[in-house]
């Protein structure tokens, strides 16, 4: 198993860099964002301000399983 | 360990440290790194150095976003309520449309001035010839005659020889904005275009970061530019320097957009990706590069019949330093280059021989529309928005139908030219095209009138100043000068009254009548709107028992411009073709352009046809041919299904089976296949694809 892990958010990106690393690091992608402000509704508690961004768009919940 | 690579700006911090909160990283396992290239030194290098999460850059990244949601949200069912639904608004974005806007409004309210400018062709030894102009331009014919009329007899005869160094510096390496630019004058690139191209060699590790504002260069590119100079055209044309950053924010990146690698001249694996590696090669070659050396000359021409003088300008380069490599381009349209040459040998004193003279008639020109790269040059000139949001703020405003990225056909226009030849004068009259325009933006009549409710409504958020200090915020948010809940919170004070003061005004009247003039034929009068279905013109009274005739505008034609004459010329359509098989056809223009109907179906025109002239008989010939066109689409039909066709398209026979487009099996001959065989296909046939998000 590698020692090390790289996380970038594009696979080409990825590719390059696990090109100039050795085996004991492996280059991983997110494909961009991880999280973002929920679809749908404002999201945002403005009385709060507070920490706005913690749910997950649905989508993205496979690439966070890393 | 765990490293975190995401890029080196604030969308990128972002993502690094959702990642680790996602993740639930543990922060003595994590290591945050950056480079501006992805380059394995750059990379070594990062991860012998690794730094800490920076949140100011996250919390900067994510004021922006709550900012922009907030926004959106808040006004966006505003003009729901107010003026139509589905429309929106977004802080950068709104700007950029009222930029659009106003620019359109002041063209149509320009009024060209016309004027004279006067030019000679001299003739010399060995078939040479001279151009020469006179310094000032006339505002009339009248003034222009009377010039030429004094030039009748005369002799002339060079008055002066002046001799003047000069030099040419090059433009500085590439932003996010300039590279924009210039791909879009060169390349012919749009704005979304070049970043997505920059981005394939950013990580393919070509070039070093695409989303920057800085043109400064690091000391191993400089050095890499020079050897690149000395071994290519010699140390003569070497000249490093530093540019200085025009933008005060330029902290947000660290480098300008150059070649990781001066020796690659070439890279990309695709002629995009080759054609903007060369253009940033080079911009960033010939920055390093020595100044051009030049001589102009000015050759000053005396008339013997009057004390105006004409003068004749030439341009030796002594020195090509950077032209050798890279010229920028300008947004102005007419080249000026045409007397930039040479100018022939002359001495003080010397006769000439006239062929003519020329007073030709021009036009003062009103700004230019934008293009998408010129936007973005208004947008960074004016503080809006940073290189991470140009391209996405300019790709926004065209999908949400404010502005069309169009080309139009000019229009003719009549000049006059005196000429003055063999001690003649004669006077011709000319016609020219202008108003051509090329890829240029243009808003749409709902721009309009969205635009002035948001300045009426919300003219903070509108504003130019306003939304540059917005984006200075930002970034002292990202420098840790600034808490950004209290920066959200101080904005949303404000914002959200007027958002509470606005529920209590009365719907906008979108309907609001533009009234145009009477038709002289029914003596009804005729108004521009915006009707539910898109803008329109409006024959006759809403109220009155015969209902008003409607006719859509067509395209480029807006609510506030549009002419009685036009619209009269809109009423006379749909119009009754003639009748075919039992039913009327008729014709009209609709979304997609003219059409004629017939029986229900739709038959596009093609440009020859237009739908106002368009007679019975060529309409039954297009029906009929586009029911061959599309008989001979059809390979099989069967009888067991209707919803199911063999059918020849584009690339290739395909089954239509339903709403599903199946891929056919290589092996098999289409005609062949069977109704069961068919049925599997399109079982097993995956549904479609979805498209992976990509990052903005």
């Amino acid at each position: 198993m590698s020692k090390n892990l790289v996380i970038v958010e594009s696979p080409a990106k990825a590719k390059t860099i696990e090109g100039y690393l050795g085996k004991d690091y492996k280059v991983v992608s997110s494909y961009g964002h991880v999280r973002d402000l929920p679809k749908g509704d404002m999201a945002i508690d403005i009385k709060m301000v507070l920490n706005p961004l913690t749910r997950y768009p649905k989508t993205k919940k496979k690439s966070s399983k890393i | 360990m765990i490293y975190l690579a995401s890029d080196d700006d604030r969308e990128g911090e972002a993502i690094s440290w959702h990642l680790k909160e996602a993740l639930s990283l543990d922060d003595k396992q994590t290591r945050r790194i950056v480079f501006r290239e992805i380059t394995k030194n750059a990379i070594l290098n990062a991860i012998k150095t690794p730094r800490g999460l920076d949140l100011d850059l996250v919390n900067a990244q994510q004021a922006r976003r709550i900012l922009d949601r907030l926004v959106g949200f808040e006004i966006s069912p505003i003009l729901w309520k107010k003026i139509k639904r589905g429309l929106s608004a977004g802080r950068v974005q709104s700007v950029a449309v009222r930029l659009v806007v106003e620019r359109e409004r002041e063209i149509e309210k320009f009024d060209a001035k016309s004027f004279f400018k006067v030019t000679a062709l001299f003739d010399l030894e060995e078939g040479k010839k001279l151009k020469a102009e006179l310094g000032k331009k006339f505002d009339t014919e009248q003034g222009a005659a009377d010039f030429l009329n004094k030039c009748l007899g005369a002799t002339y005869s060079i008055s002066n020889l002046e001799k003047k160094p000069g030099k040419k510096t090059a433009a500085a390496p590439f932003t996010t904005s300039t590279l924009q630019q210039e791909a879009s004058r060169k390349l012919g690139f749009s704005v979304s275009q070049t970043m997505s191209v920059a981005q394939k060699l950013y990580e393919s590790g070509k070039i070093s970061y695409m989303r920057t504002d800085s043109v400064n260069l690091s000391d191993e590119a400089i050095n890499g530019a020079k050897a690149a100079i000395e071994q290519l055209y010699g140390a003569d044309y070497v000249h490093t320097r530093q540019y200085k950053n025009k933008s005060k924010s330029a902290q947000e990146a660290h480098e300008a957009i150059r070649p990781t690698s001066f020796m690659n001249q070439e890279a990309g694996s695709n002629s995009n990706e080759q054609r903007l590696y060369d253009l940033i090669w080079k911009r960033t070659v010939a920055s390093q590069m020595a100044d051009a050396q030049i001589e102009r000359t000015i050759a000053t021409i005396a008339i013997s019949t009057t004390p105006e003088t004409l003068t004749a300008q030439g341009e030796v380069v002594k020195f090509e330093g950077f032209l050798k490599v890279y010229i920028e381009s300008t947004d102005d349209e007419e080249g000026n280059g045409e007397d930039s040459g040479m100018l022939p040998p002359l001495n003080i004193g010397q006769l000439l021989a006239l062929d003519h003279v020329l007073a030709r008639e021009g036009f003062t020109r009103s700004a230019a529309r934008y293009t998408e790269a010129s936007l973005v040059k208004k947008l960074e000139e004016m503080g809006i928005g940073r290189p991470s949001t140009y391209a996405p703020t300019i790709t926004t405003i065209q999908k949400r139908e404010y502005v069309v990225k169009e080309s139009r056909e000019g229009i003719e226009r009549a000049f006059t030219e005196l000429i003055l030849q063999q001690n003649k004068i004669s006077k011709k009259k000319k016609t020219e095209m202008t108003g051509a325009e090329k890829n240029k933006l243009f808003p749409t009549n709902t721009a309009m009138i969205v635009n002035d409710f948001l300045i009426n409504q919300f003219p903070n958020i509108i504003d130019y100043s306003f939304t540059a200090n917005v984006e200075k915020e930002f970034d002292e948010i990202a420098s840790g000068n600034l808490q950004w809940d209290k920066m959200i919170g101080s904005f949303y004070g404000s914002f959200h009254t007027d958002v509470t003061s606005s529920e209590n005004i009365s719907k906008v009247d979108i309907g609001a009548l533009r009234e145009l003039g009477v038709d002289p034929k029914s003596g009804k009068k005729v108004y521009a709107r915006l009707a539910r279905f898109g803008p329109c013109v409006q024959l006759g009274e809403v109220d009155e028992e015969e209902k008003p005739r409607y006719s859509s505008l067509r395209k480029g034609q807006l609510i506030e411009t549009i002419t009685l004459e036009d619209a009269l010329e809109l009423f006379k359509l749909p119009r009754i073709v003639g009748t075919f098989e039992g039913e009327t056809i008729d014709a009209n223009v609709g979304r997609f352009g003219p059409y004629a109907r017939h029986k229900g179906k739709f038959y596009g025109l093609s440009k020859e046809d237009d739908p106002l002239t368009l007679t019975e008989e060529r309409a039954i010939e297009i029906i009929e041919k586009k029911r061959i066109d599309d008989a001979g689409k059809v390979i099989k039909c069967f009888d067991e299904n209707e919803e199911f066709q063999i059918l020849k398209g584009k690339w290739g026979p395909y089954l239509k089976a339903g709403k599903k487009n199946v891929k056919l099996p290589k092996d098999k001959e289409p005609a062949d296949l069977t109704y069961e065989e068919c049925l599997t296909l399109a079982e097993s046939a995956p549904t479609k694809k979805k498209v992976v998000r990509k990052k903005k």
